[in-house]
This record gives structure tokens, C-alpha cells and sequence, in this order.
């Protein structure tokens, strides 16, 4: 090996720029696997930081508690052992805390007493001073919550000596939570204040609570962290019985799961840059082929062995690669270093960046292997053979579109296997390289036919036309690469605008309109809100609930039910990708019912409701309660438990605003009746009459009502004039009469179609026997803010129907408000009170949450920094290809010149050969980073955030990118290109070629 | 039968050896049942006509080649059936090889040291030992002030000698060469033919040397002339009128041209033993062919010409100068290369319709005064005027628009593109000038030439004479005013050289200006004008 050993070195010497170009091109390509693994890792990390950071402060910590009194014997015993464990799971201070139960002073109020070790640093003094001594008949407190002092019982033994204001959220958190408004009094030494003689029995919590340490958690991951905090739980209840260790462990690892499957996206990334890396390597090994046979030639003349033949070839690019590799791996190293060194969470970036090295190092291994193969082979694969390199060629092609058919064929992967499916990943390699071997196959029959219709003035492009297509293997080889690698970046591209674009659709679907406002958690109803402050755009209330549609005679499958009015689905945004189908005037058309009958219109300024009781015939007074619904026109519904009083029902009525009007009037057994009833059995009764009667009302006070249409299932109902006569017997729990119950045709819904497929009819189940008819007029592929099974249906015709089975059940506790138009506004008024007692989203914060989540945001930068380094790749090909060029034909640009053509002719004929590889690869590697978007957007079902998304992404073509790609691409490649060939043949007088390439 | 000289085995033994090579059109024979004795330490040189398989024959001897069908054993191995090992250790060991092109051997990476050690290295030799050795081999040729310099900066004869000590360090048994002066002046050939023989005489070494070149014969104990892949004649460089006929070992002889010619065109003869030998008597000349028409190599190349001047200037004289313009003026040129003046004060007028000559020894001159004329070179003193414009005042670019309108140059190392037929090179050519194509012409010139038949063959797949028949047709094709050719007959033999000549003394008949550098004798006989640079 000494001879090829030193001709090797002499040939890195003697021209160093394509060996250098190699080497870089390489390097470029391989910086990507330990760029996406660094991604990988800062992403995982950034969602763990994120979800941690959104927990409630209280739920960010590490507790071992127990309820009951410790043993005092082994108070220390059991604080060296919980600190020793804790101690595994984080480097936060320990605080040992407890709480008893609630305690009432003297004045009938209610206080809460627990202490903490760490009160000191947990509290801000606001009078006063600390607590120092706590003996079981008298302890030191501090007042927290309020300045006033309960009203102590002296036999505690409390005495308070300052106040003070929590500061410290880790301050009695989670289980040992008093509330925001509790007042505490606060000792300072937890195990002496649970020897208070007073509070010996009194129930308590108490343990030891630490912050999470995300630190720790980011430097064993999330799942070693979930092991080992199970494990030390299993240790602690081991020895401390009761002791409970609780860890926000399940939401942990379901951030660090989605963030695992976004991993698999990042392999699609790594797959796309081994396509790059063998690319590219094969464009640099054709380019040095011809001189390589030359020398190889010139050693077996010289008697080499064919295998010092073979190891020359291997070791002259193959060392290129190899320091490419080397080189690559430094540039990664170094990107994931500084990107860490952003990183709150890593303790060390030098750490990230190495173990991103280590994640990363298979996939080097592997692809340097690869390209030190691949040049080895195109560099010693022999001439007499180069036609059945077509012929491989051709049967890649065939087997690369047909692998990737295959996979196509396959189906959708979910997010759950994306990042464990090979086939997934290999997809956009199969693509770009189906779609890279087609161009360099094509590319000569065209050249072929293009170069004998340029006009004979046209001596640049003709020459150009004519060396590409008399020696096609260099400039083919440069055709399917920057094929491979446009199709990269206009894959980065339109695949990050896809997911852009699924974030906006995620969004959309969540929260169709602007803004979507449900039930607050005090119990703030946003219907009712709207009632109050008014929003600044249009709202409407939406009925959600659930029922079961029956599958078989035995089982049924729930789905999510929604009732709209037709008036809201103009305003979904994206109707195209978050329905799917249809329009929303059709859908609205479909749906349209005829007005159900309204129910008794009341006085607007009444406040009571009173129902003359003509007649009321039964067995026991008080038995049967007598309730009156009142709704109005939003949809809200109130409930009257009317009282008989001298011959008349009466309650009062709530304030519902304008259009008020008795909607329905349901009969319970009262609780007076139910007691009754319980005596009679207990007495020995075995036989109990369902209660019976007959009840005649009146109109209501200040109307003069014939109670139109008014009826009942489950009750006679009979109207005489003003009289409703009601002839009951509570067979059931609830005898209900409303206007136009009776004769209810079923309610139209749009379903999916696999609801739809059980039948043009269904009757969904409400529970309890209670039933809904519904008829199927359409189907729909999804519909916003519903699962996969839903029904869709008019609101007013669905209130009307649940109210038929149970009045207030079809109210609505939901609002979609607003359109694109009124966002602003409305978010101003949707921040600010009352609307603040509500859970309202809109759609353009829930896409910033989106859009800002780390995992989308490493996919999309991953994305961005893959279509660079592809772009940067293709330019340095182009100029590979122009440099061979100038060096291989230098004896034919000679021969040129001195037939006497110009210079500036050669080098635009150079020029030309750089376009004639960059429009044919522009064209075709567009149109597959398109097809390939589409087919990764449907076959690998996974949002930007690594979850399943919903709705379905949908390819997005990215104008303006594919545009930059496509005119910017092409300009900086052909500008590139400008620049190597426009400093060729610049000398004053013509050179020939170093060497005889005969 | 070839003939094993006594007292010696056979270092070079061929026997009943065919070669088949693929071409486009079907197998095509290179040797057809070739037999062939040399023995160790002669020195053997082969001659014969472009194409008639004499570089095929050293290819199949230096192991590079497999041979299709018959027996070759050199050096003591024999190579039909040798697997890949036994052949490398063939070339590694005991062959040197020299080839026809010193720049293919020698790597431009390498200084000459290097170069001629390199084989050393490939045999295992360590660095500084092989390099010691290349040194001596070196000076045991005279070469030694050449040890430090690049490939690039030696003169052709200097290249090629230092080719040949490169072949010759490791001290070969048998030494194959290949045109080794193809492109090199009588007195730098001789240089090389006697660094050879010495070497090869130092060595005991056996040198099989295919060559055109008859003074090879003066280093030569025996030559044998090979046609249409057999040997049909051999003879004693010492011994005045020893040629004879072969007669291969299965009686197949080969009839002199002339000697066909002078008895008509027979399509016969019976063979029939007499005292002396063997008489054979013709059976009578063919009805259908007229005497003269047989497809004798000598033959061709005048129905070639012929054709060539079919498309005659006298009925559409070409636009440019009359007959005896001046085209092109060298005044007191002066040319300097690396601190050597290589022209000085010369000084040359080219008139249209004339053939003038350039001549002289390796490194006089010649082609650097081609390249000064035609603008690719730079003149240190004197001026240059090409077309009517002083060279002096034009850049790069104005240079090439002179040559553009009028001036084909066909330079030594080629201008052929390797992967392109012989005709898409003639079509390119007038490409590159924005010409129109202009098959009739492209007809006539291949006509011309005797490149009809191979019309549709790539470049690569020609033999070095041929590829320079296509050259000279690549330069006129372009219809120039001056055709400026660099040694376009070196490596052909003499009917395709007369051939060339013709062709060129036509295109100068029509007034063209031509302009050649060679001292093929061919063409100093048919120049209208010498320049003899070795005079000057």
C-alpha cells in the first residue's frame, strides 16, 4: 500500500479544491444526523421545561405524605428516610410540612393550623415575629390569610406572635392545599406541632415536599425518572407504612411521549440527509473518476494488485469521506453546542452536544460506510461495464418507485409507531431517490431531443448540450442529486408548511370560531355571561352531549352529539379542512327544521310565577312537586319548584332577560312523598301505589294562554280553554309536559359515516331508558370540536328533544362567538370580567400555543436547517460539476478556443451545463417534494406538537417558500455556478490539460 | 512461421493467438491465428499498417488484454487462462511497459523521481530505496538532471525517455513498447531508441518495439511486419534484402500487395512444389473486377482522395484570399519557455494555397511556433500576424475571433472528443463555429480520409493512426483559410500518411493555406514550402 499510500497524498496535494469541495459537501450532509439527534434532545427537554412550567405551581413538586399521626418514635427515623429518597429525585431543599383538618373558632368561622420547617424562607412577616417554641400545651403560630386573628380556644394552646403572607408556593401544596382564601396558622416545627396536646385525635396530614427538579428529570429522562420515583415510592411504603409519594409522572411521560414520536419525524430528516450524503458523494465519485481510472490504469500497468487497485480507489475518496464524516460530526457537535448553550434545562451544552454525537453515531458510522463504499465502487467499477450501471440504474428506479408505492400502499402510521417504523422513515428516501433516479434516466433522451432543436447561433448552449449528452455519466449523476436535493428542500418546505398549516387546522378545530367559551370552574355558564355582558360579535350557544347509538342488539357506541344553529357554521374557519365536505349552507339547509312551539310567553316584568290551581285530585298532599321551566330565547332554562299557596303554584322567577316564557311543567315525587313512601315499606307495606292525581292549572299570572300544543308521553293532557288538565300517575321519575312534545318527528343530523352506517334512522340513548329518534339527512368527514363519532344537528331542534325527556337538559353551556373580523375585540372582552369566570380559548391563542410548542418548533427549524444544508449541497455539486467539467474537457476547450471560439463562450457553455442539470432538477425535484409531502402528510399521522392531529393534515403547498426555493434556489445555484466559470479561462493565453485523458 | 533464434528460449512465445473486441457494429478481428517466437534478450520491432493489430498484440502480451482464442506465454508465464494475480505479477515483475503517450504514464502529482520509482513501490519497494534506485536508473540513462522536475516541464523527448527509465528500473525481463517516438523528431527518436536498446542490453531484457518508424530497425535484431492480424513479413535489419514471407505453421502467407498487383488482380492460384520451393501460379484475374480495383491498402487511400476532391472549389470558390495571399506572418519571432529560448528571430509568410512544412528536432521549435502563429502561445519578440491582424494587439478572446474566421488548428495531443462517432466530431466541430452542417462535406472528407467505415465508431474505440485521420478531417471540415495541423501523420503508417498528404495538398490545391509540423518525409516531399527549424 506504500505506492498508493504516497500517490494518494500526492493527489490531495497536487489539487486540493475538488477534494476540498468533497469533503465539505460530506461534512455538510453529515452535520444533519447530529443536528436532528441535538434537536431531538433540546426538544425533549424544552417539552418537559414547557410542561412543567405549565403545571399549577402545586403540582410541581415531589410529596411523601401520609394522613393520620406519625409514630413519634420514629419521627426521625422517617424524615432521614423520606430526605434520602427525596434526595434521589431532586436537588431542591426538602421542606417536612402538615396540615390538620379544618378547625372552627369561636366566632363560627373556620381557620386551618399546619407548620413547616422551612417557614422562614416561606413567608414574608407583615407584623410580628416568627414562631420559635411548640411544646404540646403551647405552641407558637403565625397568622397567614387574613390580619384578624381567629377567635382561639385557649386549650390549644396557640399563640399567634406574627402575621405573615405566604410567599412560597411549595408553602403546604398539593394534597395539603388549604386554598387561596384559607386562613392558616402556621407553626414552625411540624413534628411538635402534631404533639399538640389539644389536637392529640384531630385528623392531619402531613410530609415532606420538594420542587420537581427539571434538571435532574432533563439528565436521566423522563422515563428513568418515572423508574426511579417508582421506585423509591416502593421503597418509602416499604418502610413507612401509609406513605404515599406523589410525582407528576403520567403527565411527564406523556409530554416525553409526544416528544419521543416527533423523533420519528426527525429520523424522516436523518433519512433525507443520507440520501444528501450518498448523493452527493456519488456526484463527487463520478467526478473523479475519469482521472481515477487514468491512475488506476497506470498502477495495474505497473503490476498493482487488483486489490491495491481497489484500496487506492478506497482510500483516496474514501479518506475524503471519512474526514467529511469527521469534519460533519464537528459541525454538529458544535450547532448542538450552541443551541444547548439556549437551554435553561442543560446543565451542560458541551454534555448535549456529545450525547447528541453518541445518538447520532450509527447513522455516521452507517453513512460514512456507505459513501466509502459507494465511492469506492463508482470509482473501481470498470468501463466495460458502465452500460450495465444504466441498466442497475434503471432497476433502482423501478425498485424505488415501487418500494415506495409499497409504502404508500400500507397506510397511515399513527404517532404512536411513526418513530419505530422503518418504512415511515423511509419514505422521503425512497421518494427523493425514486424521484432522483427517474430525472438521471430521463435526462439524456431529453438533452438528447432539446440539443437538436437549439438553433446553430446558439454555440454555448449547444456545446453545453452536446458534453453533457456525449458524456452523460457525471452530468446525469448531478441531475439526480440536485433532483434529491430540491426535492429536500421543497419536502422542508411545504412538509413545514403542512404542519403549519395542521397547527392552524388543529386550532381551528378545536375552537371553530374566534373564540370558544364553556363553563368556568365556579360554574360560570357562558351562556349566561353573553346574557350579561354582551360580546362584541356575533355568539352563538352550541348543545353538546353524549349518547349511545346502538351497533347490535347488545352494545352501542357513544358518540358526542352537538346541536348548532345554521346561523354559526359560516363562521367556522377552515371549513374546508376541518369538515371536509359539503358547505356550510348546505349543511344548514340539511339540518333546518320547522320552529318547534314556543312555550307561554311571561310578562317581561314579572318576578313571579303563579299558576292558578283550578283542581288537583290525589292521594296525599306534598307528595308530587310541581315544577315550571323557564327558558328564553338564547337556550337557557331555569328550573321553579312551585310551591302551593291558596290555591296557586307560585315561585319566583329568575331574571332571564327579555323572552321569557314557560317552557315546560314536570311532576316529581317529593321528598315528602319519597319519606313517606320509605315508612310505608319499612312498616311492612308490600304494596305502594305509583302517586296519582289530577291536576288543572290556570294560565299563568298575566297571560291568558290556551296552552297550545301542550302534552305529555307519560301523562293525560287535556285543555279546556285556559285549563291544562294533567291526569298523572309517576309510573317513572318524571311526568313531563311541554308544547309540541307529542308527534316530535325525529331531529336531522349530519353523522359520520360510520355512525351513518347503521341506518337511515337511529335512536340514540340517553341513559335512563330515555331515547332520541334521529334521522340521518348527510354525512360529514368531521366536524369541529366533536371526535370521530359525532351527530350534528340544529341546536334548537336537539334542545327541544332532551328537554321533551328531561327539561333544562338541552340548554346549552357553550358559546362559539366571533369571526376573523372581530378577534381582537373580542379577546379584549373575553380577558377582561365577567368573561374571565369562564373557560374561554380563542382560536388565535390556541394556535400561538401550537405554533409555539417546542416539538413543532424543533420539527420546523429542523426542517429549515435540512432544506439549507440540501440547498447548500446542490450548489456545491453544481460547482463540482462545472470544475470536473472545466478539467475533464480542458484538451476539447482548448480545441474549441483554438477553432477559435471566445472564451466568454466556453465558459457560458460551462455555465449552460450548470442550467441544463438545475432546470430539469428544479422541475422534477419540485414536483416530488410536493408528491412526497403529500404522501408523508397522509401516510405518517403526526402533528407538528408529535401528536395525532386533528383533522388530518393536509399537504400545504407553501407558496412563497416553494417560490423562494424554486427562483431563489436556482439563482444562488446558477450564480454559484457564474462565479466558478467565470474565473475559468482567464489567463491571457490558453493552457492545455495537465494530463493525456485519452 | 517465425523463427526461434537458436540458443535461447523463447521469452515471448505466441501461438495460433486470435483477438476479438466488441464494437457497435459486431466482433471486430484484431489478430487472426497471429504466431510469434521471440527469444530472451532479442530485440524484436514490429511494423505495420494502422489497424493491422500491433497494439493489440503488445496489449495481449502485457497481460492487459485477454487473448480470445490461441497461446501466449511471456517471461515464462502463460497468460491464456492466468488468473488476475499471475498477470499483475507478470507486469509488476518482469514486464516494463513504454507507452506511446509519455504524459499517460507520468503522473503530474509525482516529480520524476517518483515517477520512474513508482513501479518499485508497487513491488513493495520502501520509499527512499526505490527512489535510490529510480536515481541510478536515471543515470544510467543520462537523466539525471531531470530527477527533480515535474512531468509537466520536460520537453516530449525528455519525457519520454524519462518513460522509458520508469519502465525499465525494476529490471524487467521482457521490455513492450509502444510507438515510443510516435511524436518525437528523428534525433530525439534516436535518444530514445538507443536509451532503450542500452537499457535493455544492460539488462539482458527482451524488447518487442511496435513502431512506424524504420530507423527503429537500427536497435533491432530481427522486424517483422504485421497485416490484418498475422504476420506476413520479417526480416535482418544487418542483412540487406533479407525480407521474407512468413509462412505460419498452418500454411497461411500473405502475399505482398505489389507482388498481387504486378501478377492482376487474382482470384486463384494453385500451389506446386518445385526444387526450390513453393510456385504459386494464378488461375486467372476475375471478370468482374478490372484490374486495379482490388481493395488493396494501397488502393484505398487514392479512391479516398478522389472522393475527397469531389466537392471541387472550382465550381463555388470559397470567399477569402487568392491563391498566394499572405494568410498568416511570423516577423523575427522570438519564444521562450523557462528560461530556454526556443524561437528566435523567425520569421515565416503563409500564402494561401500552399502547404508549407515546418521541420526540425524534438524541442526546436515546431510546435511552439504553431501555437505562436495561431494566437495560442505568446511571442516574446517579433510580431505576429494572423489573417490581416497584428496578434499583439488582441487579447484572448480577439485572438480566438481571428481563428474563428478562418484558421483550423489541429494540435498534437488532440482535439477529439473520446465518447463522440467520428462524424459527431466533425459535426461539432462546426458546431463550436456556429457553422450549419454540412453532411456532403463530412461525406467527402470521411470519403477522403478512409474513415467511411468507421463513420459511427466512437473516438475511444480507434487506433492512434486513425484518430488522427479524423483530426486532419476535423480541421478542414471547418472550410478554414489556414489549417495549421501539428505532426498529423506520426502515427500513421506510409499509404495512410500518403493519404493524409494528399488530402492536405488538395485542401492547399483549393486555397487553403496549410501549415504542418512534421518531418514525416510524406509530407517534405509533397510541401510547396520547408521551414527547418533545426537551421535556424
Amino acid at each position: 500500500m506504500g505506492a498508493v499510500g504516497q500517490l494518494t497524498r500526492a493527489r490531495f496535494a497536487h489539487r486540493p479544491g475538488r477534494w476540498v469541495l468533497l469533503v465539505v459537501g460530506v461534512a455538510l450532509a453529515l452535520a444533519m444526523p447530529v443536528v436532528s439527534a441535538a434537536t431531538g434532545r433540546i426538544v425533549a427537554t424544552r417539552t418537559l421545561s414547557d410542561t412543567i412550567e405549565q403545571l399549577p405551581v402545586g403540582e410541581r413538586t415531589v410529596i411523601a405524605s401520609y394522613g393520620g399521626t406519625a409514630d413519634p418514635s420514629a419521627q426521625q427515623r422517617d424524615d432521614a428516610l423520606v430526605r434520602a429518597g427525596l434526595a434521589r429525585l431532586t436537588d431542591s431543599p426538602v421542606r417536612h410540612e402538615m396540615l390538620f383538618g379544618e378547625l372552627a373558632d369561636g366566632a363560627g368561622d373556620t381557620y386551618r393550623l399546619g407548620a413547616s420547617d422551612g417557614l422562614a424562607q416561606q413567608v414574608r412577616l407583615t407584623g410580628g415575629r416568627l414562631p420559635r417554641s411548640c411544646v404540646p400545651q403551647r405552641c407558637e403560630v403565625l397568622l397567614t390569610g387574613t390580619t384578624t386573628s381567629p377567635v382561639l380556644d385557649p386549650s390549644l394552646g396557640l399563640v399567634v406572635v406574627g402575621t405573615g403572607v405566604r410567599t412560597d408556593p411549595l408553602l403546604l401544596p398539593g394534597t395539603f392545599d388549604p386554598g387561596p382564601a384559607a386562613v392558616v396558622l402556621l407553626g414552625s416545627d411540624p413534628d411538635a406541632l402534631q404533639r399538640l396536646s389539644a389536637l392529640e385525635q384531630f385528623p392531619r396530614g402531613s410530609g415532606w415536599v420538594a420542587s420537581l427538579d427539571p434538571r435532574r428529570i432533563a439528565a436521566l429522562g423522563v422515563p428513568t425518572y418515572a423508574d426511579l420515583s417508582r421506585q423509591v415510592s416502593d421503597d418509602l411504603a416499604l418502610r413507612i407504612r401509609a406513605l404515599v409519594l406523589s410525582v407528576p409522572d403520567d403527565t411527564l411521560l406523556r409530554a416525553d411521549a409526544r416528544a419521543s414520536a416527533s423523533q420519528g419525524r426527525f429520523a424522516l430528516l436523518g433519512g433525507a440527509a443520507a440520501v444528501l450524503v450518498l448523493g452527493f458523494v456519488l456526484v463527487a465519485a463520478v467526478g473523479l473518476r475519469r482521472e481515477h481510472r487514468e491512475v488506476a490504469g497506470l498502477l495495474r500497468r505497473r503490476g498493482a494488485s487488483a486489490a491495491s487497485v481497489l484500496g487506492f480507489a478506497a482510500l483516496g475518496a474514501g479518506a475524503s469521506v471519512v474526514v467529511g464524516a469527521l469534519l460533519g460530526t464537528a459541525v454538529g457537535w458544535v450547532a448542538g453546542w450552541v443551541a444547548a448553550g439556549t437551554q435553561p434545562l442543560h446543565p451542560s451544552a458541551v454534555g448535549l452536544a456529545t450525547a447528541s454525537v453518541l445518538d447520532a453515531l450509527p447513522a455516521l458510522v452507517l453513512l460514512t460506510a456507505a459513501g466509502v463504499v459507494l465511492t469506492t465502487a463508482v470509482l473501481a467499477w470498470p468501463t466495460s461495464r458502465e452500460r450495465t450501471a444504466w441498466h442497475v440504474v434503471e432497476l433502482l428506479a423501478v425498485g424505488a418507485v415501487a418500494a415506495a408505492l409499497l409504502v404508500a400502499a400500507r397506510g397511515a402510521v399513527g404517532a404512536a409507531t411513526v418513530g419505530g417504523d422503518p418504512l415511515a422513515i423511509a419514505l422521503p428516501v425512497l421518494g427523493l431517490t425514486a424521484a432522483a433516479l427517474v430525472a438521471a434516466r430521463l435526462w439524456v433522451p431529453l438533452a438528447s431531443v432539446v440539443s437538436r432543436r437549439l438553433p446553430a447561433s446558439a454555440v454555448a448552449v449547444r456545446l453545453a448540450a452536446s458534453s453533457g449528452v456525449r458524456r452523460p455519466l457525471r452530468t446525469v449523476v448531478t441531475v439526480g442529486f440536485v433532483t434529491a436535493a430540491v426535492g429536500s428542500v421543497v419536502f422542508a418546505g411545504s412538509y413545514r408548511a403542512t404542519l403549519g398549516s395542521g397547527s392552524a387546522d388543529t386550532a381551528a378545530f378545536e375552537v371553530p370560531t374566534a373564540a370558544r367559551a364553556t363553563v368556568g370552574p365556579q360554574g360560570d355558564d357562558p351562556v349566561a355571561l353573553e346574557a350579561l355582558a354582551p360580546l362584541p360579535a356575533p355568539a352563538y350557544a352550541v348543545v353538546r352531549t353524549v349518547a349511545g347509538v346502538r351497533t347490535s342488539a347488545t352494545s352501542g357506541d357513544a358518540v358526542q352529539v352537538l346541536g348548532v344553529d345554521g346561523a354559526v357554521l359560516p363562521l367556522l374557519a377552515r371549513w374546508d379542512r376541518t369538515v371536509g365536505a359539503s358547505s356550510p349552507a348546505a349543511v344548514a339547509a340539511a339540518l333546518a327544521v320547522p320552529a318547534p312551539p314556543t312555550g307561554v310567553a311571561l310578562p317581561d316584568d314579572a318576578s313571579t310565577l303563579t299558576l292558578p290551581v283550578r283542581s288537583w285530585t290525589r292521594s296525599e298532599p306534598g307528595d308530587v312537586d310541581v315544577t315550571a321551566w323557564v327558558s328564553v330565547p338564547d337556550g337557557r332554562e331555569r328550573a321553579i319548584l312551585l310551591v302551593e299557596r291558596r290555591g296557586v303554584l307560585t315561585g319566583p322567577l329568575p331574571d332571564l332577560g327579555p323572552g321569557r316564557t314557560l317552557s315546560a311543567i314536570t311532576l316529581r315525587e317529593s321528598s315528602t312523598g319519597a319519606t313517606r313512601r320509605a315508612h310505608h315499606v319499612g312498616e311492612g307495606g308490600t304494596v305502594t301505589a305509583f302517586l296519582a292525581g289530577r291536576l288543572a292549572l290556570g294560565p299563568p299570572a298575566g297571560t291568558a294562554t290556551t296552552w297550545p300544543a301542550w302534552s305529555s308521553r307519560t301523562a293525560g293532557v287535556a285543555v279546556t280553554g285556559t285549563t291544562l288538565s294533567l291526569a298523572y300517575e309517576l309510573t317513572g321519575p318524571l311526568v313531563v309536559v311541554r308544547p309540541g312534545l307529542v308527534g316530535r318527528v325525529p331531529v336531522p343530523v349530519m353523522t359520520d359515516a360510520e355512525t351513518a352506517s347503521h341506518g337511515p334512522t337511529l335512536r340514540l340513548d340517553l341513559g335512563g331508558g330515555d331515547t332520541v329518534a334521529a334521522r340521518v339527512v348527510g354525512t360529514l368527514p368531521r366536524f369541529p370540536t366533536a371526535g370521530p363519532r359525532f351527530l350534528v344537528t340544529d341546536r334548537v331542534a336537539l334542545a327541544a328533544a332532551l328537554d321533551d325527556l328531561q327539561p333544562g337538559s338541552g340548554a346549552p353551556h357553550e358559546i362559539w362567538a366571533g369571526d376573523q373580523a372581530s378577534s381582537t375585540s373580542l379577546a379584549a372582552t373575553l380577558a377582561a370580567a365577567p368573561w374571565d369566570r369562564a373557560v374561554v380559548v380563542t382560536q388565535e391563542q390556541r394556535r400561538s400555543v401550537l405554533e409555539s410548542d417546542a416539538v413543532g418548533q424543533g420539527a420546523g427549524w429542523l426542517l429549515l436547517v435540512g432544506a439549507a444544508v440540501s440547498l447548500l449541497v446542490a450548489v456545491v455539486s453544481l460547482v463540482l460539476l462545472v470544475t470536473g467539467e472545466r478539467r475533464d474537457d480542458a484538451g476539447q476547450l482548448l480545441a474549441h478556443e483554438a477553432d477559435g471560439v471566445a472564451t466568454s463562450t466556453l465558459r457560458r457553455s460551462l455555465w449552460w451545463r450548470a442550467v441544463a442539470v438545475a432546470v430539469p432538477a428544479l422541475v422534477v425535484g419540485t414536483a416530488a417534494g410536493l408528491a412526497l409531502t403529500r404522501s408523508v402528510s397522509t401516510l405518517v399521522a403526526l402533528s407538528a406538537g408529535g401528536t395525532t392531529p386533528t383533522p388530518p393534515l393536509l399537504p400545504s403547498v407553501g407558496p412563497a417558500w416553494t417560490t423562494a426555493v424554486l427562483v431563489g434556489g436556482l439563482g444562488v445555484a446558477l450564480a454559484a455556478s457564474g462565479v466558478a466559470t467565470g474565473r475559468m479561462l482567464r489567463s491571457a493565453w490558453p493552457s492545455g490539460p495537465d494530463q493525456d485523458l485519452r | 512461421m517465425s523463427t526461434l533464434m537458436p540458443g535461447g528460449a523463447p521469452a515471448v512465445d505466441v501461438h495460433d493467438l486470435f483477438c476479438l473486441y466488441d464494437a457497435p457494429t459486431g466482433s471486430v478481428a484484431a489478430l487472426r491465428g497471429m504466431s510469434l517466437r521471440v527469444r530472451t534478450g532479442e530485440r524484436l520491432v514490429v511494423h505495420g499498417p494502422n489497424g493491422s493489430g500491433k497494439s493489440t498484440l503488445l496489449a495481449v502480451l502485457a497481460a492487459e488484454v485477454a487473448p480470445s482464442a490461441g497461446s501466449v506465454r511471456v517471461a515464462g508465464v502463460d497468460l491464456a487462462g492466468a488468473d488476475d494475480a499471475t498477470r499483475t505479477g507478470l507486469r509488476r515483475e518482469r514486464l516494463g511497459l513504454v507507452d506511446q503517450r509519455s504524459r499517460r504514464t507520468l503522473r503530474p502529482e509525482l516529480d520524476v523521481v517518483d515517477n520512474v520509482a513508482l513501479q518499485l513501490r508497487v513491488a513493495g519497494r520502501g520509499r527512499a530505496d526505490a527512489r535510490r534506485t529510480a536515481r541510478e536508473a536515471l543515470g544510467r540513462l543520462g537523466l539525471e538532471h531531470l530527477a527533480g522536475r515535474r512531468p509537466e516541464t520536460l520537453s516530449g523527448g525528455e519525457a519520454q525517455r524519462v518513460a522509458v527509465a520508469a519502465a525499465l528500473a525494476h529490471g524487467p525481463a521482457v521490455v513492450l513498447a509502444d510507438e515510443p517516438t510516435g511524436e518525437l523528431d528523428a534525433r530525439a527518436a534516436d535518444q530514445v531508441y538507443d536509451v532503450l536498446a542500452a537499457a535493455v542490453r544492460d539488462l539482458g531484457a527482451t524488447l518487442v518495439l511496435v513502431t512506424h518508424d524504420p530507423r527503429a530497425a537500427r536497435v533491432a535484431d530481427r522486424v517483422v511486419r504485421i497485416r490484418d492480424g498475422r504476420l506476413s513479413e520479417q526480416w535482418d535489419p544487418a542483412a540487406p534484402h533479407s525480407e521474407t514471407l512468413v509462412v505460419d505453421d498452418r500454411g497461411w502467407v500473405r502475399l505482398p500487395d505489389a507482388l498481387r498487383h504486378r501478377a492482376g488482380a487474382l482470384d486463384g492460384a494453385v500451389a506446386v512444389a518445385t526444387a526450390d520451393g513453393v510456385l504459386l501460379r494464378g488461375t486467372g484475374t476475375s471478370a468482374d473486377r478490372p484490374p486495379g480495383s482490388a481493395t488493396s491498402a494501397a488502393t484505398v487511400p487514392a479512391a479516398a482522395a478522389a472522393a475527397s476532391s469531389a466537392p471541387a472549389p472550382e465550381a463555388a470558390p470559397p470567399p477569402g484570399p487568392a491563391r498566394g495571399d499572405v494568410v498568416a506572418t511570423l516577423d523575427g519571432v522570438r519564444v521562450g519557455y523557462a528560461g530556454t529560448t526556443v524561437l528566435d528571430g523567425v520569421s515565416l509568410d503563409v500564402r494561401a494555397g500552399t502547404l508549407t512544412v515546418v521541420s526540425g528536432r524534438s524541442g526546436s521549435g515546431k510546435s511552439t511556433l504553431l501555437r505562436a502563429l495561431t494566437g495560442l502561445a505568446p511571442v516574446d519578440a517579433g510580431a505576429v500576424t494572423l489573417l490581416g491582424r497584428r496578434l499583439a494587439d488582441l487579447d484572448r478572446d480577439g485572438r480566438a475571433a481571428v481563428r474563428r474566421s478562418g484558421v483550423a488548428v489541429a494540435a498534437q495531443g488532440g482535439s477529439l472528443v473520446e465518447t463522440m462517432h467520428v462524424r459527431e466530431n466533425l459535426a461539432l466541430a462546426r458546431t463550436a463555429r456556429g457553422l450549419p452542417p454540412d453532411d456532403v462535406l463530412v461525406e467527402a472528407l470521411c470519403d477522403g480520409l478512409g474513415l467511411t467505415p468507421l463513420g459511427h465508431r466512437p473516438v475511444s474505440s480507434l487506433s492512434g493512426g486513425e484518430r488522427q485521420r479524423v483530426a486532419v478531417a476535423r480541421s478542414l471540415v471547418v472550410e478554414p483559410v489556414l489549417a495549421v495541423l501539428d505532426e498529423p501523420t506520426s502515427q500513421l503508417d506510409e499509404g495512410n500518411a500518403e493519404t493524409v498528404a494528399r488530402t492536405l495538398v488538395d485542401a492547399a490545391r483549393h486555397g487553403c493555406a496549410v501549415v504542418v509540423a512534421s518531418h514525416d518525409p510524406v509530407l517534405l516531399e509533397v510541401a510547396d514550402g520547408v521551414l527547418d527549424l533545426a537551421r535556424m
